[in-house]
């Protein structure tokens, strides 16, 4: 048995896509002779996901986020590669492995959009063949833990972004599948409807060890939920590892935040790295191999008016950028 | 078998869905239908008036032709309640990605695309396409035999595999093109050999519409069977209508292999 809920190695996908010039003259050539560029969206990726896990998969537009995600729902072949996820091969086996599968598509929606979504709901019981006391039961479950008692009952054409992403989680979820992709869940979402999904699927998480695989720009989805997390550039893997680590991805570099009481010249900050500067505050990052920062402290509190001062770790945002560029 | 009474029951669903979802328009609803009768009614009427002012078809008494669009009504009506515009529905899930999802329900996406095109509007044409044909039979004091009714639910249930299989390819096609506009006319117009009786085409395409484009099954043979005038062709179009139907299935399925999605 493999110890892998997903266990995804070498993974490849080649599309072949139609590049076109500028102007008029070049849509009349494309009817002649079409130029064909091959385009590697994943470039030999392994992915291995433990069951339970909360994993993030974040990467720049057009990465292969969600070329990956598409193959390992089974809506995509690959190129090559292995894909073993609960022992299926998701493209061949597509039919019975989605029955252990929820998918969101952050900007899909599944609902009908003239019908209320207990609907959909009830197709999707027919659907996955639910039992129709579990059906009861995990729609309660799911009605209180959302706050979507009366949502569920009003057209979908009627609800907010915020409701209807909620309802889409409920039918993604409704057949209790042990693992679940969620693609961008809270694009678009206000704060307290982004914080009660995440809640919700910490729960789920929690109540089912249901294993979540989340693909989002949205660095606060990482941080409160993943415990894992892999980076995609180019169709490879640039990152595999722990949030912690990511987010003391440069242990021996931090940030000095200082607020100053009273306007300090720009001159007088020289032999410091300066990230940002206004008159009254500033940032200086601190390489610990070359400079010890307790000295650095010492030395600013000496020689300016500090009103207060912090120590950071790099923001994740800039480790991330920086990762995503290199 | 299990696949296949799955399908159907998820059928009714839709089925159920999509009466509750016209019934929240009662409007667009009820006006519909009495549009589409009244739409219905202009295609006998037309044939009535070629029929009187014309020689009309060779063979055929205007009686006959009468039954015989009652039964093209019909037979429109049927399909239009069971798949309404699914060729419409494929060509905007693929071209915005959305075909995506068919793909994550644990059945056959093409059998979730036929399963989702039940349209109550449809229901229009059924009764105006009874109505003529009851008519038309009346006035044909045309008899009814132990084998009419069986015989009249196999050309139906051959019609619907052959509609089942033109939209299949269809949507093979679309697969593969994504975008596809002009084919689904060339579609449509081929289709159209159907609404006429085939004895009045040339000997060629009356072998075409009992072999590769059976047609004939639509509205022809249930014609010819109220008219007690089948032969046995009838029964070469019926198997051929089951062979485009298994072709249709294995283009769909190697189609499939090749869909891109789009991007993310």
């Amino acid at each position: 048995m493999n110890e892998y809920i997903i266990d995804v190695r070498g993974l490849e996908k080649t599309f072949t896509k139609v590049t076109k010039q500028e102007g008029f003259l070049s849509s009349l050539r494309m009817l002649f002779s079409r130029q064909y560029d091959l385009v590697h969206s994943v470039a030999g990726i392994d992915l291995q996901v433990r069951k339970g896990e909360i994993r993030g998969l974040i990467g720049p537009n057009g990465a292969g986020k969600s070329t990956i995600i598409k193959i390992m729902s089974g809506i995509l072949h690959p190129t090559g590669g292995t894909v073993d996820i609960m022992g299926y091969t998701p493209w061949l086996d597509r039919e019975r492995f989605v029955r252990h599968l929820g998918v969101l598509f952050g900007q899909k929606s599944q609902l009908w959009w003239d019908l209320p979504p207990i609907d959909t709901f009830s197709l999707n019981k027919e659907m996955y063949k639910i039992p129709h006391d579990e059906y009861t039961k995990r729609v309660e479950y799911f009605k209180e833990l959302l706050q979507i008692g009366d949502v569920v009952h009003q057209p979908v054409r009627t609800l907010s972004l915020g409701e209807r992403m909620k309802c889409e989680l409920v039918c993604a979820l409704l057949h209790d599948p042990p693992l679940i992709f969620l693609d961008e869940p809270t694009i678009g979402l206000d704060i307290v409807s982004k914080e009660t999904i995440r809640q919700f699927i910490k729960q789920m998480n929690r109540d089912k060890q249901t294993t979540f695989i989340i693909t989002t720009h949205d660095l606060t989805d990482l941080e409160n939920l993943c415990d894992q997390v892999t980076i995609i550039n180019k169709g490879s893997v640039v990152f595999d590892e722990s949030m912690s680590r990511l987010s003391t991805f440069f242990a021996n570099r931090k940030i000095i935040d200082v607020k100053f009481k009273h306007a300090v010249n720009e001159e007088h900050l020289a032999p410091y790295t300066i990230i940002s500067y206004t008159p009254l505050s500033v940032q200086i990052e601190i390489n610990l191999a070359e400079k010890d920062i307790k000295q650095v402290v010492y030395d600013i509190f000496d020689r300016f008016p500090v009103l207060d001062i912090n120590i950071e770790n790099i923001p994740i945002e800039d480790v991330i950028k920086h990762i995503y560029q290199s | 078998m299990a696949t296949f009474t799955g399908l159907l029951r998820l059928y009714a669903w839709h089925m159920k869905l999509n009466v509750s979802k016209s019934m929240i328009y009662r409007f667009d609803f009820i006006s519909g239908i009495f549009i589409s009768i009244l739409i219905s009614g202009i295609a006998p009427f037309m044939q009535y008036l070629y029929f009187t002012q014309t020689r009309g078809y060779p063979g055929w008494t205007l009686n006959q032709i009468l039954l015989f669009q009652g039964l093209l009504l019909l037979w429109f009506g049927i399909r239009d309640v069971l798949f309404g515009d699914i060729r419409g529905l494929i060509m905007n899930l693929v071209w915005k990605g959305d075909f995506d999802r068919l793909l994550l329900k644990p059945y056959s996406p093409i059998g979730v695309l036929l399963c989702s095109g039940f349209q109550l509007n449809g229901i229009g044409s059924c009764l105006a396409g009874l109505l003529v044909t009851i008519l038309a039979f009346l006035q044909l004091d045309g008899s009814i035999g132990l084998w009419t009714f069986p015989l009249l639910i196999l050309m139906t249930v051959c019609g619907l595999m052959l509609y089942m299989a033109v939209t299949i390819t269809f949507a093979a096609i679309v697969i593969m093109l994504i975008q596809m506009g002009r084919i689904g006319e060339m579609f449509e117009k081929i289709m159209e050999f159907g609404t006429y009786p085939m004895n009045i085409f040339p000997s060629g395409i009356r072998i075409l519409m009992v072999t590769i484009l059976p047609f004939a099954v639509w509205t022809y043979y249930p014609t010819q069977i109220l008219l007690q005038r089948v032969d046995h062709q009838m029964w070469v179009a019926c198997a051929f209508s089951l062979i485009m139907f298994w072709l249709s299935i294995k283009l769909w399925n190697r189609c499939l292999r090749k869909y891109t999605s789009a991007g993310g």
